[in-house]
């Protein structure tokens, strides 16, 4: 008997305890341990300008407003206005450094020294310097080469690079990776800016390295010609078949979708949507520009269905022409006389003073919208900035460049689906009545790229800091918060809270004005 | 033979039948015994009784117990000559108890029959008292020899069936019909006596004995209190070391709970239950002595009937910004409270100590309804139908001005629309017609209880009925309960189906088995939306302007060809009858628990016991959001099908021994397995393009996320006890856990607990006229921890939804996994001490603990740029420290009235001690608005509401921005209140009046805070009444601005702006660069001011309130039909109840909503935002057994 529970229970008990080994329970079945690089190359690709978090707030809240191309709306008051909003100006930074830092920078190092994702290896580095500079550009100095490290090294709080620095580490990058692009080694899979062409990769490293070259001409004139020098040399765009974009596709984004085009999703989605500044159709119409038809229309506004919108243009601007919104208005602020127009279907209807506010084309924000990277308008524009400033000439004069740029932003617009095949003769003559001016070369110059670069608010904002043009006057109403325009953006608190040290670092590198939206990054000194 | 008597007791026509056909004598003894016996049977079914009299004639009490039994007497009349007064105090006692104790050391004995008592003279005893020699034998011999002996029970009369044990030798027998028995013992062994309801007895044989007289007594009058400790051993109360509550399910099946776990709130010292705005089918916070876990859960383990249950949360808001979604509930809402026996609430780590990690807040342990052996079948039937109404309701708002912005009624339906959300229009006034959004003229008044009516009066309908049966070895009960709730919410629902089967069943004398099993079935029709949600129904109309009927858009929400209207609320605030009408979610849940458990007494002293029980749950999910709808404009539906199951298994050995007299020795050795596992797949369709049919195939796009868990645990244990002359116990327990969660080369960990209680009354024998009994107890112990599945390793995640064909992805976390993670540890120390006070008139528990939780698994943040959002870490440390005091009395207890009041006290200090290096807090959870967080930060309380605070100038004045006149805000967030309450407390009393009863329950929660979201936003929109300040004054200033024909400028210019003035100063540099202020007397637009607050950049501080409460949480009033009556009617017990929830809340502090609000039940409390209107409840129970 004794003998018989003794043994009951020494098996009852070695079965439970039998060991403290577990095997794979403790791994999760339903997710991938090691993921293809270029998978990440992917998502990193496709967040850039899908994910709505980030492209509602850095371009439809603060910068597209800034620059005055869009506004009147709710969510355009930030930066239309200059009302301050710490959170808008932290997601940029919390949305990607979490997320596209992550896996940039993981997809970077689990692709090195690997033969057989060398190419990929390189696209990824060139990526990641695209993604940063985004950064940079909008916050200063930031975490760079200790930034989403924490796996792989251990890194949890990483100190703050100098913008100087990173700009330098920028050149080397580019130069590097464009150096490592070898057509006769791996195909790159899931690149959805170039599929894999390889020579297409370098043109864009050139290309980037001449923007960000050009970013330096206030700070560091000298670094700045010598490096667009040496980027032109290796290589840049040369038509609008080298414009690096993405086609997304045509699903309205939500939160966490990605696919579609972000900026769209955040157009859209609003009950009102965002309206032209005056102060942008004014360019327009002093230079007579053809594409002001195709940019600007008046609609009658169905809610929730954006694209059933009924367009009215021709019937409005026959009476009052191109009317937007004032800089410092929103568009029920000025209520204008409601307007007796003839649908095309013959209905007598009556125009609201909203529907008198015109409005960006259906093509620019469709969900299926492409987002351009960088254009060859822009490396042409740039070039003939580059020509002005230092009277050189790289593959033509500035003017050459300049005619070469407005025609490239003219035609690009074929590459919208349902975009505007615009009439050369139109371009033509356009280019011809609009030459570039002795003494105020780089003021034209950049104002064309203004308007290449709609639908790009932080470049556009980059370009308008580097280069002070086109020349805006503040709009300032009773909410401003702020009696300057705003020039870069704060840290986040949760930066600040969680990285005090480093930030301090950076803080005091920002000289007295501080962490302020009003204080100014290193190169827009 | 005596067994099958016990269970013949009831039917009295047959016992008497067969007690007239034996002897005299033997009649009583059978009587006697199945009173004994089914003393607790008699204690569920009989009528109490309760006398309190002093030097009284026998006769009077005997006259007393009739009126209160009910039973007849019959007895000679000289019976009671010469009997003395006699004083006796008895409380809800049954008939048996009370006729015992009344006649106790009286030459007079009673039998009940019929339903009539008996008394008669005891015949003269013979016997002496005895329990030693009788005989001696001359020489010593140590040899083994027979022994004979007879046990007898304190009424002298032979006792049979008496179980013998010579716990040396190991030879056992039993006594005879005639009490004989005959053992072999040597001198020196010690023999055991054994006889259900009697108390235990132990003799050791002397050196020349042969012979050996028992006496027993009959344990059912003085039974000690019991309850159901971990791993569900049942032990007296007397010998716990630690705090224990419990809870009778009798407490919980009238005035009901649609999740029985909160019927214990305000009942159990120390025990904090929150229930979500998420209604009847929502989910419970359930804490007990604080947060021990800075981001991991702190709700406490369930287990019942000793094996742990699944208490998963099925899902809820989550605690981001944004945090939006569903309450879908609660495991322990599955058990129904018809089932529930009783509940002990487990509250330290000692008492948990043996559960281990799963356990270190605590432990729930229910214990279930058994069939009982009464051979006759029981019914049971319980019914409560009740109406619910809203507890809160929105009665701080203004009712002077309505729609509009700057003093302005709205003049066309597009300002109508757009000013929807405005209460800064002109002042109201019923006779002018303004637009409203549909192009109609309506009354400009205001509309009383606006938001109100839109809710409904909600119903709730439960039905109870369980079935007993069983005979002398077997015992069955079922039960089948129906629950349908008719929230107040309008299309909103539950219906809820449980079954449950137990049974007992002895093979042998050896071996028994007890199986259960349950299956509920429930469905949720439409739970509401919470926090952020855009179709939070109590979000949307929060800020409606005054005049705007909510139901206008009753009829107004769709288009002819079914597409939404926009009402004005835009994409993040649908039109809730949209929402209830066009949308809708539906949950399905099923679930299924069985357990069976196997024990083998092999010898008195040896018993092992097998368990195992599995736990499944099938929730299936399912929300739709048709084509139109803002946010999901193509249509979309969302689907979760979820499986969850748990299975527990353990062995239990125990040996115990009467090692002297004195010193009863036992050792329990176990250990057990845990195996959790849940899958699923969460599905979004969106993109719908058959609109005819709702299903997955009606969508085009489709995205599949599976989802994975699993959690093991290997566990021994072992638990030592001794007692000493039952005053004195010691437990040491030891438990050792290995986790699949921790690193394998760290994941087992050993800990121990040490437990003691003395009862002094009894050690030093103390005089018990005031002090009847007391006792110390004292005890120390740790539990381990362990962490959730998968932290360890850096995963991938496909995206759910390709891009043109091609799969991307990337990290799927934001949290770093830490792969040196080490058990985390709760140390506590607890000492406390129970008195009876008075003949237990009086009773007072007060328990001190003290306890540190540290190495805690943290979820802790890392700036963004390491490209996580926060790491797993071992570091930091949360201590608890407080008292609870439990106070019960019976102030009043005479023939026709009883009072009981009984009142609950309890002090705890959470705070975090320290966290990890480098980290200055970690967010609990995010407020939607203003950067308010709650968080963990050292040296503070946990749960502090971090804010933007007030900026002051040296002498404490607010300092105004010189523009705006809003105040400026701090530099930096501050601790500026907490989510956590300082103290609650309790009070409860029953009331018994002949056949009625009154019974209530307050609640008491102090010293928590509460950012109230609705009232910031109510305020920012106009709609508070804090916001009328200077209104009339700056109409009247514009109107004589205009009438002067100046602009704003020149009317500022002239000093001549009246207005809102608000209070504070404006800071000036003089040039010297010294700052000085000035109070300000400057006027602004309400409208103006007031719609800027909400902004980021402004001051919090206003809109946190402090959360204390004092609320009724329940009222009853029954009656219990008379014995007499229900006799008639073939019932045994028939009792009518008006009950009632949450009738009223006798004191709150925030306006306008319930202070127990919020939107999860993760661990950062402190937060409301749009919630719904808690429900009070008023209803009827009925309930009768056959």
């Amino acid at each position: 008997m004794k003998r018989t529970t003794l043994s009951i229970i020494l098996i009852g008990i070695s079965i439970i305890t039998s060991c403290n080994k577990f095997d794979n329970i403790n791994i999760d079945p339903t997710r991938s341990s090691n993921l293809d690089p270029a998978l990440q190359l992917t998502n990193v690709q496709l967040r850039y300008s899908g994910d709505l978090e980030i492209n509602e707030k850095i371009h439809l809240c603060i910068t597209m407003p800034l620059v005055q191309q869009v506004g009147g709306i709710w969510s355009n008051r930030w930066g239309q206005m200059y009302i301050y909003n710490r959170l808008y100006l932290s997601s940029l930074w919390d949305n990607s450094y979490n997320k596209d830092v992550t896996d940039i920078v993981s997809a970077v190092e689990r692709s090195s020294n690997n033969p057989l994702m060398s190419n990929l290896n390189a696209v990824c580095r060139i990526m990641k310097v695209y993604e940063f500079a985004r950064m940079t550009d909008l916050y200063g100095d930031i975490p760079y080469t200790e930034a989403g490290l924490a796996y792989s090294k251990g890194i949890t709080h990483p100190k703050f690079d100098r913008q100087e620095d990173i700009y330098n580490h920028f050149f080397e990058e580019l130069t590097a990776a464009a150096a490592q692009l070898d057509p006769s080694k791996d195909v790159v899979r899931g690149d959805q800016f170039y599929n894999g062409n390889i020579a297409a990769w370098k043109k864009f490293a050139n290309s980037l390295r001449l923007r960000y070259a050009m970013r330096l001409v206030k700070v560091n004139p000298e670094k700045a010609k010598t490096e667009a020098k040496s980027a032109y040399d290796a290589g840049v765009f040369t038509s609008n078949a080298d414009i690096c974009l993405i086609h997304h596709e045509d699903v309205q984004n939500s939160y966490s979708d990605s696919r579609g085009n972000g900026l769209s999703a955040a157009f859209v989605q609003s009950e009102v949507l965002p309206r032209v500044n005056n102060t942008f159709i004014e360019q327009f119409r002093l230079t007579n520009d053809p594409r002001m038809s195709h940019f600007f229309r008046y609609y009658i506004d169905i809610i929730n269905r954006p694209f059933d919108r009924i367009d009215i243009t021709d019937q409005v601007r026959e009476k009052i022409g191109y009317n937007g919104v004032k800089p410092t208005d929103y568009v029920w602020d000025e209520q204008l006389a409601p307007l007796d127009i003839t649908l095309p279907n013959g209905t007598a209807i009556k125009a609201t003073s909203n529907d008198q506010k015109v409005q960006l084309a259906n093509f620019l924000i469709r969900n299926n919208a492409p987002f351009f990277h960088m254009t060859f308008a822009e490396v042409e524009l740039l070039l003939a900035e580059a020509s002005i400033r230092w009277n050189v000439n790289w593959g033509g004069t500035a003017a050459e460049h300049y005619a070469n740029g407005i025609r490239a932003a003219c035609e690009q617009l074929s590459l919208y689906p349902t975009g505007p095949k615009i009439e050369t003769a139109l371009i033509n003559n356009f280019i011809q009545s609009n030459r570039l001016v002795p003494g105020s070369e780089i003021e034209l110059i950049n104002k064309q790229l203004w308007i290449a670069l709609l639908m790009n608010g932080t470049e556009a904002f980059a370009n308008w800091r580097r280069t002070g043009f086109p020349v805006l006057t503040p709009s300032l109403t009773g909410e401003s918060t702020t009696k300057v325009i705003p020039r870069r953006l704060e840290y986040p608190i949760n930066e600040s809270e969680q990285n005090r040290a480093n930030v301090e670092v950076a803080i005091k590198a920002l000289g007295p004005n501080g962490d302020t939206w009003t204080n100014r990054v290193w190169w827009d000194k | 033979m005596k067994i099958i008597l016990i269970g013949l007791s009831y039917n009295k026509g047959r016992l008497r039948t067969l007690v007239k056909s034996m002897k005299p004598k033997m009649k009583l003894t059978i009587l006697l015994l199945a009173m004994g016996v089914t003393h607790v049977h008699a204690h569920i079914y009989a009528q109490k009784i309760s006398i309190v009299k002093k030097n009284s004639h026998l006769k009077e009490i005997i006259e007393e117990i009739r009126k209160q039994s009910g039973y007849d007497f019959l007895y000679s009349n000289d019976l009671l000559k010469g009997i003395k007064p006699i004083s006796v105090n008895i409380s809800n006692a049954s008939i048996e108890e009370a006729l015992s104790k009344s006649l106790k050391g009286l030459p007079i004995s009673f039998k009940i029959e019929d339903g009539a008592v008996l008394l008669k003279r005891k015949t003269a005893s013979s016997t002496p008292d005895v329990k030693g020699h009788v005989a001696s034998k001359k020489e010593t011999d140590l040899e083994q020899q027979q022994i004979h002996g007879r046990v007898l029970d304190d009424q002298n009369t032979p006792l049979e069936s008496v179980s013998i044990s010579n716990l040396t030798n190991k030879k056992g027998t039993s006594t005879d019909k005639l009490g004989n028995f005959t053992i072999e013992a040597k001198a020196g062994d010690v023999i055991q006596f054994t006889r259900i309801g009697y108390t235990q007895h132990t003799v050791t044989i002397a050196p020349d004995q042969q012979q050996l007289q028992i006496k027993l007594n009959v344990k059912s009058i003085q039974i000690e209190e019991t309850v159901v400790t971990a791993l569900g051993i049942r032990r007296e109360e007397r010998a716990l070391g630690y705090a224990v509550s419990k809870v009778n399910g009798e407490e919980l099946i009238k005035a009901r709970e649609t999740n029985v776990i909160n019927s214990l709130a305000g009942k159990v010292p120390g025990l904090i239950i929150n229930s979500t705005a998420g209604g009847p089918a929502g989910s419970s916070r359930v804490i007990i002595r604080g947060n021990t876990t800075v981001t991991g859960n702190n709700q406490p383990l369930y287990v019942v009937d000793g094996v742990p249950m699944d208490n998963s949360n099925y899902g809820g808001t989550g605690s981001g910004q944004y945090a939006e979604g569903f309450d879908m509930g609660d495991a322990i809402s599955a058990i129904n409270p018809d089932d529930i026996d009783q509940i002990s609430v487990l509250k330290g780590p000692s008492a948990s100590a043996l559960y281990g990690t799963r356990a270190a807040n605590g432990v729930i342990l229910i214990t279930t309804k058994k069939g009982s052996t009464n051979k006759a079948l029981g019914i049971d039937f319980n019914s409560t139908s009740s109406f619910e109404t809203q507890l809160t309701k929105y009665d701080g708002y203004q009712r002077l001005y309505g729609q509009g912005t700057k003093q302005n009624a709205p003049n066309s339906p597009l300002q109508a629309r757009t000013t929807l959300f405005q209460s800064f229009g002109a002042r109201l006034d019923p006779d002018l017609m303004i637009d409203s959004y549909d192009g109609i003229k309506r009354p400009y008044q205001y509309i009383d209880d606006n938001i109100g009516g839109f809710f409904r009066t909600g119903s709730t309908f439960s039905n109870n009925l369980a079935f007993t049966a069983g005979n002398e070895t077997s015992s069955l009960r079922f039960s089948a309960a129906d629950l349908r709730v008719n929230d107040i919410i309008p299309a909103s629902g539950l219906r809820r189906n449980t079954f449950s089967l137990n049974g007992t069943s002895k093979f042998g004398s050896k071996l028994t088995l007890e199986a259960r099993s349950m299956y509920l079935n429930e469905n949720v029709k439409n739970r509401p939306a919470l926090g952020d949600s855009p179709s939070n129904m109590g979000n949307a109309f929060i800020g409606l302007a005054s005049n705007v009927s909510q139901s206008l858009f009753a009829d107004t929400y769709k288009n002819p060809d079914g597409s939404y209207i926009e009402w004005g609320g835009g994409q993040y605030r649908l039109n809730p009858y949209w929402v209830i009408n066009e949308m809708y979610n539906n949950t399905d849940k099923n679930r299924l628990m069985g357990a069976a458990q196997l024990n083998y007494t092999a010898t008195p002293w040896f018993n092992l016991q097998g368990r195992a029980s599995t736990d499944v749950t099938f929730l299936n999910f399912e929300k739709f959001s048709p084509p139109t709808t803002p946010g999901f404009v193509t249509g979309g539906l969302e689907q979760t099908d979820r499986k969850y199951v748990t299975t527990e298994a353990d062995v239990l050995a125990t040996l115990q021994k009467q090692v002297t007299p004195s010193l009863h020795v036992s050792l329990r050795l176990g250990g057990s397995i845990s195996r959790v596992t849940n899958s699923g797949n969460v599905m979004q369709f969106t993109n719908m393009t058959v609109r005819d049919v709702i299903t997955p195939t009606s969508f085009t796009d489709k995205n599949i996320v599976p989802v994975s868990y699993a959690r093991h645990l290997n566990s021994q244990y072992g638990l030592l006890s001794l007692a000493y002359k039952s005053y004195l116990y010691l437990d040491a327990s030891v438990r050792r856990d290995a986790s699949s969660t921790l690193p394998q080369n760290n994941n087992s960990y050993v800990y121990p607990s040490l437990v003691s209680s003395f009862v002094f009354t009894d050690a030093f024998k103390l005089d018990k006229q005031v002090l009847s009994f007391g006792k110390l107890r004292a005890s120390v112990a740790e539990v381990g921890g362990d962490t959730e599945a998968y932290l360890l390793d850096l995963y991938y995640a496909i995206n759910p939804l390709p891009f043109k064909g091609q799969a991307y992805g990337g990290a799927s976390t934001d949290v770093l996994p830490a792969k040196g993670l080490r058990p985390t540890r709760t140390r506590s120390f607890e000492v406390g001490t129970e008195l009876k006070f008075f003949k237990d008139r009086i009773g007072l528990d007060f328990t001190y603990y003290n306890q540190k939780s540290r190495d805690q698994i943290n979820r802790v943040p890392i700036p963004n740029s390491s490209g996580f959002q926060n790491r797993m870490i071992n570091a930091g440390m949360v201590s608890n420290k407080g008292f609870e005091i439990l106070l019960t009395s019976r102030p009043i207890v005479n023939e026709n009235f009883k009072w009981d009041l009984s009142l609950n006290f309890a002090r705890n200090r959470n705070m975090v001690e320290s966290l990890s290096d480098g980290v200055p807090f970690l967010t609990l959870s995010d407020a939607r608005w203003m950067s308010v967080a709650v968080v963990a930060k050292p040296k503070a309380d946990y749960g502090s509401i971090l804010a933007f605070d007030y900026q002051k100038d040296p002498n404490g004045n607010i300092i105004l921005d010189p523009v705006t006149l809003l105040p400026l805000q701090s530099e930096e967030r501050q601790v500026v209140g907490k989510g956590i309450y300082d103290w609650t407390g309790g009070v409860s009393s029953t009331m018994n009046y002949k056949n009625f009863n009154l019974s209530f329950i307050v609640d008491i929660k102090s010293g928590a805070d509460m950012f109230s979201m609705s009232n910031l936003f109510a305020a920012s929109r106009g709609s508070l009444e804090s916001t009328l300040e200077g209104r009339s004054e700056w109409i009247s200033s514009e109107e004589e601005r205009q009438a002067a024909h100046m602009t704003i400028e020149q009317w500022t210019e002239a000093g001549n702006v009246r207005g809102l003035v608000p209070k504070g100063v404006i800071r000036n540099i003089d040039e010297s660069g010294k700052e000085t202020f000035t109070q300000n007397g400057r006027a602004v637009d309400p409208s103006i001011y007031w719609g800027q607050i909400i902004q980021d950049g402004g001051v919090a501080s206003p809109y946190i309130y402090d959360a204390s409460y004092v609320k009724m949480r329940e009222i009853m009033i029954g009656y219990s039909i008379p014995s007499s009556l229900t006799k008639k009617w073939g019932l045994q017990q028939m009792q009518v109840s008006v009950v009632s929830r949450n009738p009223f809340i006798i004191y709150k502090n925030v306006p306008n909503i319930d202070p127990d609000s919020n939107y999860n039940n993760g661990n950062g409390q402190g937060l409301e935002y749009g919630s719904l209107p808690t429900r009070r409840s008023w209803g009827l129970n009925l309930s009768f057994k056959f």
